[in-house]
């Protein structure tokens, strides 16, 4: 019984790993274009908001932190987003390029 | 024998992969999965992600493959024979290859993430990134040229693929909507875009007949006669030619397609490439839809584009692996190989003047570019994989892994065309696809329309995102100093221009050949980076510095021979001639990127040089130190 049952872990973790592969031939890109689209928008929003964290005092402190408790869980990924060195073609989808 | 192949090829994976990698793995890098990876330490939502070992293998893999593997492999067979182009597919992945794609990967993860260009620019010397960008320019540049030129002939000369085309570019506008506006199931959209642009492509035969006649001569000659999507594109052609009353608009000899009928000799005062309206009117077809992909969001054509060609190759080359297995049981008249294993005793090292010289060494290295190893990977590594590696043990399953089963394509690509016997490029490949579908019953025509039109969509989505890189890659370096390149169009447009002059200059073996040594530099200075990175951290960097220095002698010495075969087979050949204007000045051009990308890399070779002796002689530890600023 004990044969069956690792017989049939061993053949869904095949199966799992098949389903990631193809996965991450196929939809992986929209799931990571659509991450981009998202991170587009709150770089806006957090910019617009919270700017003066990088040096961009947009709006007042008041209004800052009355919205701080909304985006804490975000502010960390953000901070290392835009004040990242990037590479000339890191935005124009360099992913794609397929040779 | 296809089936021998594959099991060579798979012997030559799994002996590579456990053996060689596995033990460079864990003797020589030391991943150890304790380590935490960029992105689990700068994680950011975006960029840096960590991801699933298989999710990032398959992602990693098709970012890797597409038109490189196969046009090199079928290149290469029709110049060398196939029994060169499969060792060097075979030793080439198995020393330099996964070591090359794999170490990129490597040095980025171990230096936070930074792409490779940054790297070199901390570890080698400021200009360094600087020869980089320059190389990247050119390389996307000769890319668009010689797809450009396959993507247009085929397009004039096979009448059944034009219309896949066309519906390739309208199920990605209608994917695009479907997905990211009316937000419809992936699923659902991959059935319909999927399932009508195979429907468009398998109509192309619909309708089409041969027989075999006798010919004036007595000899039996085959009639083909088109269906209906066949004969309306053979009467747009037509219609078209009728500008120039059915004459070529430019002429001129290129030796490298010199087939002459038998018992007649090639000769350079008879024009062999003659490209009537038709040809330009394809040309200018394929600058509309790369126009498309760059000027477009990426989300609403070049993404959806690239999603359908990629089911449509992966569903051809996964069937017509499985035919290419079992033919040798099924039919095993298909698995017979009618290529000749070795094309001239000398393996093209007698060198003859006036005639293009093409000895094995170096040329075979450079025009087998990706199925081996290309430098291209290493970037696309450094930038895109590394920073989602989630554990360090996954550093060489995606980048290693990813390399060994690209090889496998380069390798199914060859025994397409091994199989196939007849023509060259493009048609002898679709034929040898066509014969491995035909082992599961799908008659000859459609299978080979399917391989054509496979074919067609890699190189075709290929271009289209060249271009678009192409544009960017203008704006970033031009216009601080020219505010217009600031407006796409205007890059695009130049890109294009550029693009079509090299088509049209033609010297197809030439253009990709020089391709291969662009490609090949960025590889040799990947693994120059590498092994300067090795030294600097104590570590024995032989497994990266030998391929280096193999590589860089290889391509440096191909762009010296690339620059003499078109001095003295395109250039003195047609100086004069009426028509071949263009063509000259292309092959000039050509001479000039050869001599420009033998500098850059010296440059690159004497800074990675003195990179090396410095940090033999005081490794700087786990983070190199910045390189001391020149004067």
């Amino acid at each position: 019984m004990s044969r069956v049952r690792s017989l049939i872990t061993h053949y869904s973790s095949l199966i799992t790993g098949l389903r990631e592969l193809l996965y991450g031939m196929t939809g992986y890109e929209f799931a990571q274009h659509a991450r981009h689209l998202r991170a587009e928008r709150e770089t806006l929003l957090l910019a617009l908001t919270f700017g003066d964290m990088i040096g961009l005092p947009v709006l007042p402190p008041y209004y800052s932190l009355r919205l701080l408790p909304y985006v804490v869980p975000e502010l960390e990924g953000w901070k290392r987003r835009v004040l990242r060195e990037r590479h000339s073609l890191e935005n124009e989808e360099f992913d794609l390029i397929e040779m | 024998m296809t089936l021998l192949a594959i099991i060579l090829g798979g012997l030559v994976i799994y002996l590579g992969y456990n053996f060689y990698a596995r033990r460079v793995d864990r003797n020589v890098v030391q991943a150890d999965a304790r380590k935490a990876t960029p992105a689990t330490l700068y994680m950011d939502g975006v960029d840096f992600v960590p991801a699933s070992r298989n999710v990032l293998y398959g992602y990693h893999f098709k970012s890797i493959a597409a038109a490189g593997p196969i046009v090199g492999a079928i290149t290469a067979a029709n110049i060398w024979g196939w029994l060169p182009s499969i060792l060097w597919l075979f030793l080439g992945v198995m020393f330099i290859g996964w070591a090359s794609d794999y170490s990129a990967i490597v040095v980025s993860v171990r230096n936070d993430g930074n792409s490779i260009s940054a790297i070199a620019h901390r570890l080698i010397a400021p200009r360094t990134r600087t020869i980089l960008l320059t190389f990247i320019f050119f390389y996307l540049l000769l890319v668009a040229g010689a797809f450009g030129y396959i993507v247009a002939g085929i397009l004039e000369g096979q009448p059944q693929v034009p219309l896949a085309i066309v519906a390739l570019m309208v199920m990605g506008l209608l994917g695009g909507q479907m997905l990211y506006r009316w937000r419809m199931d992936l699923i659902a959209v991959t059935a319909i875009t999927v399932g009508v642009t195979l429907l468009v492509i398998l109509l192309g035969p619909v309708g089409a007949t041969s027989q075999t006649v006798t010919g004036p001569n007595g000899q039996p000659q085959t009639q083909a006669t088109q269906g209906p999507v066949g004969a309306l594109v053979n009467a747009i052609n037509g219609g078209i030619n009728t500008i120039t009353g059915n004459q070529p608009v430019i002429s001129y000899y290129d030796p490298t397609l010199a087939t002459p009928t038998p018992g007649q000799q090639a000769s350079a005062a008879v024009p062999n490439v003659n490209f009537k309206p038709s040809f330009i009117f394809w040309l200018i077809f394929l600058c509309v839809f790369s126009y498309l992909g760059a000027v477009l969001p990426i989300w609403r054509y070049a993404q959806p584009v690239n999603y359908i060609g990629f089911w449509i190759s992966f569903i051809t080359i996964v069937l017509a692996f499985l035919g290419a297995a079992f033919a040798v049981v099924l039919s095993p008249e298909v698995a017979s190989f009618k290529l000749p294993a070795i094309k001239s005793a000398d393996l093209g090292f007698t060198a003859v003047a006036g005639q293009a010289w093409q000895p094995l060494w170096p040329m075979m290295f450079v025009t087998i570019a990706c199925g081996a190893i290309s430098g291209w990977h290493a970037l696309i590594g450094s930038v895109g994989t590394a920073r989602q590696i989630e554990n360090e043990t996954d550093m060489l399953p995606v980048g290693g892994g990813a390399m060994f089963t690209e090889m496998a394509l380069g390798l199914l690509s060859l025994l397409a065309v091994t199989v196939a016997g007849t023509g060259a490029g493009a048609p002898a490949f679709a034929a040898g696809i066509g014969r491995f579908l035909s082992v599961f019953g799908l008659p000859l025509p459609y299978g080979t329309a399917l391989g054509f039109a496979a074919f067609v969509v890699i190189v075709i989505t290929v271009v289209q995102l060249v271009i678009r890189i192409m544009r960017v890659t203008l704006t970033e370096a031009l216009a601080d100093r020219m505010p217009i390149f600031r407006n796409p169009h205007v890059g695009i447009v130049i890109s294009l221009v550029l693009m079509c002059l090299l088509v049209l200059s033609g010297t197809w073996v030439y253009l990709w050949q020089l391709f291969g040594s662009s490609n090949q530099l960025m590889a040799s200075l990947s693994l120059l980076i590498v092994t300067v990175w090795l030294a600097s951290t104590r570590r024995n960097p032989a497994y990266a510095g030998i391929p280096c220095l193999f590589m860089y002698i290889t391509t440096m010495a191909a762009t010296l021979v690339i620059a003499r075969n078109l001095w003295e087979t395109v250039v003195v050949p047609n100086m004069g001639r009426a028509g071949a204007g263009v063509a000259v000045g292309g092959a000039v051009a050509m001479v000039l990127v050869s001599i420009l990308l033998f500098i850059a890399a010296a440059f690159i070779g004497w800074d990675g040089w003195q990179a090396y002796q410095r940090y033999r002689g005081h490794p700087a530890g786990e983070q190199p130190q910045p390189a001391p600023a020149r004067p």
